[in-house]
């Protein structure tokens, strides 16, 4: 995708601000986005996503939305290099939260527009994808899946309806030995294990694929060493998936009586990241792990590039500072490597490190 | 400002115990209805009380009718061995446009969902056992929603159902996943019911 042009409104800082971005070369742009802190990079960022992603990143729309504004407004002017052709796309958001999304000015789904476009990233918060729990690995998972399998979504809030009702009946309940006669329970584990089953195929499936590019990617660019992603369920699976599931369920329904919640299934999953045989949250120094962390974000991109048809640009936010000299040029490489559409923020002084021509600059003290 | 004539107030609060009407919603109905002629405005409150007085439930199937047994059971052409099971009259409604089903039904009145309290107690689930000990059918059609509380209405009832009729079958594919019964149309209902499985009935 060719981004020329971007306007924001009340976001942030900006009341009124439209960016012109190089696109000189008529190709897929690598752009670094150069600015003093506080100068809105990150902003630009932010209103990418919220553009094809509807998402607000880490903040509340209260702190999006501009100080006394009531709603916030980007649009940005983009060329499809697949189909060849211009489009419009803008967006909305109300301080309450409603939000509204237009391509070439006729309003639409969100899912329409990702057709097209859409974002992955890496933020500086993605370092807890290494030193955080379970649960941001598992969403990095899930959600990446998102991207390309449009009936994940409903798979996931399928399983947390089921998993609801399931405790809700473990509530309910009185007594220990009634939990393991009750057909309603009997009936909602089972639709609870096809949906787990479901949830596990395509976890694995990709979790496989994505190790397949990150152990390369690793090896490449950072190191000999192995970094992989390892899955464990909480469940006690054999080959007939479903029954085991189904089972294992059944025979955690005193304990689960006892807690009043499920104790195991993909919500209660076990998603590490293994280095050189050991969970990496307890190895290497902090710049190393910010690159594992970056290795994750860059293959889950490539994931995304090789399944689902429209242009991807990768964001990176502020990926130079806290990494030393080499540890810099790695993460640069890494990323022009691999990354065919790019946007990155750096501050002046650390943009020196960068060398590569194809690179262009993009100043935001001289668009004042 | 000004109070609200008592009347007017009361008026809106019925209002909005209707499904999907807020305050303003309701508030705009008040004042549409105030500017009724008084007949327009008599004959939709006759409508209401009519509703209530002569539609009931058909005390074999539980589906909207006229009169104690509704147009459907009373009828001898249609084969009463065989009870399609749907949660709600329209999804009856709709499996009889396609035009291709000729037995009976049963109205659920939901489907089961335990965070919303409705369970097996809440539905015609009992009627539906006491119907079936009766009535001894060759077939029974579970076609509840293609949803996760229509699926563990499926399951749960394929349970107690077992061994007491010979042949359970399910709405199969066809009716897009996702999607309610009410919505799907006539011709997708018709294909999924002439390629209805037969669930395990071991
Ligand atoms: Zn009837």
């Amino acid at each position: 995708m060719i981004i020329k042009e971007i306007y924001l409104e009340n976001i942030r800082k900006y009341s009124q601000k439209k960016i012109f971005f190089p696109d000189e070369k008529k190709n897929n742009q690598r752009i670094l986005i150069l600015g003093p802190n506080g100068a809105g990079k990150t902003t630009i960022l932010e209103s990418l996503i919220f553009l094809f992603r509807g998402f607000i990143y880490g903040n509340s729309p209260q702190r999006f939305i501009k100080k006394g504004a009531s709603k916030a407004i980007i649009r940005g002017y983009f060329f499809s290099l697949k189909s060849e052709t211009n489009h419009e796309i803008s967006a909305s958001i109300s301080i309450k939260g409603s939000s509204s999304i237009s391509l070439n000015r006729k309003e639409v789904k969100r899912e329409l527009v990702r057709k097209i476009f859409d974002a992955y990233w890496f933020f500086p918060q993605d370092i807890e994808l290494i030193l955080g729990g379970d649960e941001i690995r598992r969403s990095f998972i899930d959600g990446l899946i998102k991207y390309f399998d449009s009936t994940y979504k409903k798979t996931i809030s399928d399983y947390q309806t089921l998993v609801k009702a399931r405790n809700e009946i473990l509530l309910r309940a009185e007594n220990e030995s009634e939990v393991y006669n009750n057909k309603e329970l009997d009936a909602i584990e089972e639709v609870l294990s096809k949906t787990t089953v479901e949830i596990l195929k395509k976890r694995t499936r990709v979790i496989s694929e994505l190790n397949n590019i990150l152990e390369w990617i690793y090896k490449e660019f950072i190191s000999d060493k192995t970094l992989r992603i390892d899955y464990k369920t909480t469940l006690k699976i054999s080959d007939k998936l479903k029954d085991s599931i189904n089972e294992s369920l059944f025979v955690s329904r005193g304990t689960d009586f006892r807690t009043g919640s499920t104790s195991v299934g993909p919500h209660r999953d076990h998603i590490s990241l293994i280095y050189e045989g050991r969970d990496a949250r307890y190895e290497a120094s902090y710049g190393e792990r910010k690159l594992m962390a970056l290795a994750l974000k860059v293959s889950g991109y490539k994931l995304i590039l090789e399944k689902k048809s429209g242009e991807v640009v990768f964001l990176a936010d502020d990926l130079l500072s806290e990494l030393d000299g080499n540890h810099k040029i790695t993460a640069l490489k890494l990323l022009s490597m691999n990354c065919p559409s790019l946007i990155m923020t750096a501050t002046e002084i650390e943009s020196n490190i960068v060398s590569d021509g194809d690179i262009q600059r993009l100043n935001l003290e001289d668009i004042k | 400002m000004a109070k609200l004539p008592k009347a007017f107030e009361k008026l809106i609060e019925e209002l909005q115990k209707l499904p999907g009407v807020g305050p303003k919603t309701a508030y705009r109905l008040a004042f549409f209805i105030l500017k009724m002629e008084k007949e327009e405005a008599q004959s939709l409150s006759n409508s209401i009380i009519d509703l209530k007085d002569n539609v009931r439930y058909c005390q074999i199937c539980f589906n909207l009718s006229d009169e104690e047994i509704c147009q459907i059971c009373s009828d001898e052409n249609r084969n009463h061995k065989q009870i399609c099971i749907v949660e709600q009259p329209q999804d009856a409604i709709s499996i009889e446009r396609s035009g291709e089903y000729r037995g009976t039904y049963h109205i659920l009145g939901g489907a089961i969902s335990p965070q919303e309290g409705v369970g097996p107690d809440q539905l015609r689930i009992r009627e539906l056992l006491e119907r079936v000990e009766k009535v001894v059918p060759e077939e029974v059609i579970i076609a509840t929603n293609p949803n996760v509380k229509g699926e563990m209405t499926a399951a749960y009832l394929l349970r107690l159902l077992k061994g007491k009729v010979p042949r359970i079958t399910q709405l199969a594919t066809g009716v897009p996943f996702g999607g309610d019964l009410d919505f799907a149309d006539e011709i997708t209902i018709a294909k999924a019911l002439q390629s209805r499985r037969t669930l395990d009935t071991k």
